[in-house]
């Protein structure tokens, strides 16, 4: 818009749509400067890196090392992440390229219904399932004791979850690589997969990997499904086994209790300001990395 | 006709669906000579032209019958090699699809997906066809750079450096030049009649003009029947059907 001036006439336009673009922007520095400010009382106290990095979490005398929440965050939903993303690509694969009309049909539908699910019906579902699943089954396989309840669990409701999500946006972007492009590379002697290795992967590698990052972001926030099959147990995770107490579960758990505890407000605070950053950093670097893809490929 | 021709069309019909595209074409494509398939849009020649080289397998619901025979063998027939066959035809479409990778890549493709490694072999074949298609001086020292940063001239001519590069008997041209400017029309124009001394080259186009300049045949179709087909000098002059003629005098498009 700095090439020319806007006429008057389009002056109004602009000034009615300008300022609901940039709400959204202004109401994330919004949430990030009252998480700030609310947990200013105990970052006056104590350091930021003695508070993120510390593992001992007793808040009746004052220990409130989130390192432990941090840690169990990362576990389930990397996790989660690496159970879900091989799955929707070779699902998302077979959509779009193989798979005959009448089931993609039936398919579209099936994974709308799927990411439109309350999560607590996932969540109730994990309970019934895939707890006793990996307590009864998976864990004694792996040697190990567990209750079920635990990081395995979680990341595998988790992962269902985001499943569809990144399934319909991967097929998205895969069927929007031209017909015709792929038809110049089957001319040229390729075979079917080999036009899927090497034109339509490469082609739609930008817009997977930002069907990931969706799916990455919406396993971070994850909250009832994962808190009702994690174990809720703030200790530093061993294995996959283990039970976990991920950031957004101790904030659904804790946030409006036990409030009395002098610097308890302040450290859920601390919490969800350090899980926002964390997910505003990850989606910054998906990001980065879409961008720089970009220019290499021109 | 006695011309010689390896590539035959034999009581083609081909379906979408219920609708019948293409209605019992029989032609026989002359070797070494350009062959243009003109008629109006919606007639059937994309898909006479996709039909040759089986790239009609690739859309749902699409029916084949008839035979098309290259060489005396139907590429129809049960157990053919697709790959191989395509492998003979290159195929220039009507907007030019580079593949998202560097110019040299691109003209690569094909040999190695033959299997071809060895560097210095694969060098000189890019410079070869890069040169064929007459675009290698305007290329040459940025070989290294994405295919899709060419103008779209540069990179219709890049397409066919990268068909040439798989050494075909046959060239398709789906409308080659229709996205082009004038000038990258005329260059592309140029190469395929230079190159039709060692090629079978095929044309689809709906623009007359260019029919004349390059046809040494020319089929018209019309509402999926083949209406004429004989030599350039017979066909345009003067048709014999009165829908070529009324065609070709512009009363039908």
């Amino acid at each position: 818009m700095a090439i020319y001036r806007l006429s008057r006439k389009d002056r109004g336009p602009e000034l009615a749509t300008a300022p609901f673009a940039f709400f959204p922007i202004a109401l994330t520095a919004v949430i990030f400067l009252a998480l700030l400010i609310k947990s200013w009382p105990l970052l006056s106290l104590k350091s930021l890196s003695s508070l993120i990095f510390s593992t001992t979490w007793l808040p009746s005398r004052g220990h409130f090392g989130l390192w432990p929440f941090v840690l169990g965050t990362l576990w389930v939903t990397i996790t989660a992440f690496l159970l879900a993303v091989p799955v929707s690509i070779l699902t998302s694969l077979y959509l779009s390229e193989y798979a005959p009309a009448r089931v993609r049909r039936v398919f579209q539908p099936v994974l709308d219904l799927l990411a439109g699910l309350p999560s607590v019906i996932y969540g109730m579902w994990g309970v019934l399932v895939v707890v006793p699943l990996v307590g009864k089954y998976l864990a004694p396989v792996f040697g190990h004791q567990s209750s079920g309840y635990s990081i395995l669990a979680a990341s595998l409701v988790l992962a269902l979850m985001i499943l569809p999500t990144i399934i319909s946006v991967s097929v998205e972007v895969l069927n929007s690589v031209p017909l015709a492009l792929k038809e110049a590379a089957l001319s040229l002697g390729a075979t079917r997969f080999e036009v899927i290795r090497y034109v339509v992967m490469k082609k739609s590698f930008p817009g997977i990997l930002a069907a990931c990052g969706l799916g990455l972001s919406r396993a971070f926030g994850e909250t009832i499904a994962v808190l009702m099959v994690v174990g809720n147990v703030p200790v530093i995770p061993r294995s996959l086994f283990s039970p976990a107490y991920p950031l957004p579960a101790l904030l659904a758990n804790n946030y409006g209790e036990m409030m009395s505890i002098p610097g308890y407000e302040s450290a859920l605070n601390l919490a969800a300001l350090l899980l926002l950053v964390i997910v505003v950093g990850f989606s910054l670097l998906a990001r980065w990395y879409l961008v720089r893809i970009s220019r290499r490929s021109g | 006709m006695n011309q010689p021709s390896r590539l035959r069309v034999e009581n083609l019909n081909v379906f979408y669906g219920q609708n019948q595209v293409l209605k019992n074409i029989s032609l026989a494509l002359p070797d070494n000579r350009i062959t243009v398939i003109i008629g109006p849009s919606g007639c059937g020649k994309t898909t006479l032209l996709k039909s040759l080289n089986r790239l009609l397998d690739e859309q749902e619901g699409v029916r084949v019958e008839g035979r098309v025979l290259l060489d005396g063998q139907d590429i129809y027939q049960p157990g053919a090699d697709i790959t191989l066959i395509r492998k003979r035809m290159g195929l220039l479409s009507q907007k030019p699809q580079v593949l998202p990778m560097s110019i040299y890549d691109n003209v690569a493709f094909g040999p190695r997906l033959l299997g071809l490694r060895d560097r210095r072999v694969l060098d000189g074949l890019v410079e070869k066809y890069l040169r064929l298609a007459g675009l290698w001086d305007e290329v040459k020292n940025r070989l290294q750079e994405p295919a899709a940063r060419l103008s779209i001239g540069q990179q219709q001519r890049l397409c066919l450096a990268r068909g040439l590069a798989v050494e075909p008997e046959v060239i398709l041209g789906d409308e080659p030049t229709s996205a082009l400017d004038p000038q990258s029309s005329r260059n592309v124009e140029t190469q395929l009649l230079s190159l039709k001394e060692n090629y079978t080259i095929v044309l689809v186009t709906h623009i007359l003009r260019q029919a004349k300049r390059l046809a040494d045949y020319v089929a018209f179709l019309y509402f999926g029947e083949l209406i004429e087909f004989g030599p350039a000098s017979e066909v345009l002059v003067s048709p014999r059907d009165s829908r070529t003629r009324a065609y070709i005098t512009g009363e039908i498009s």
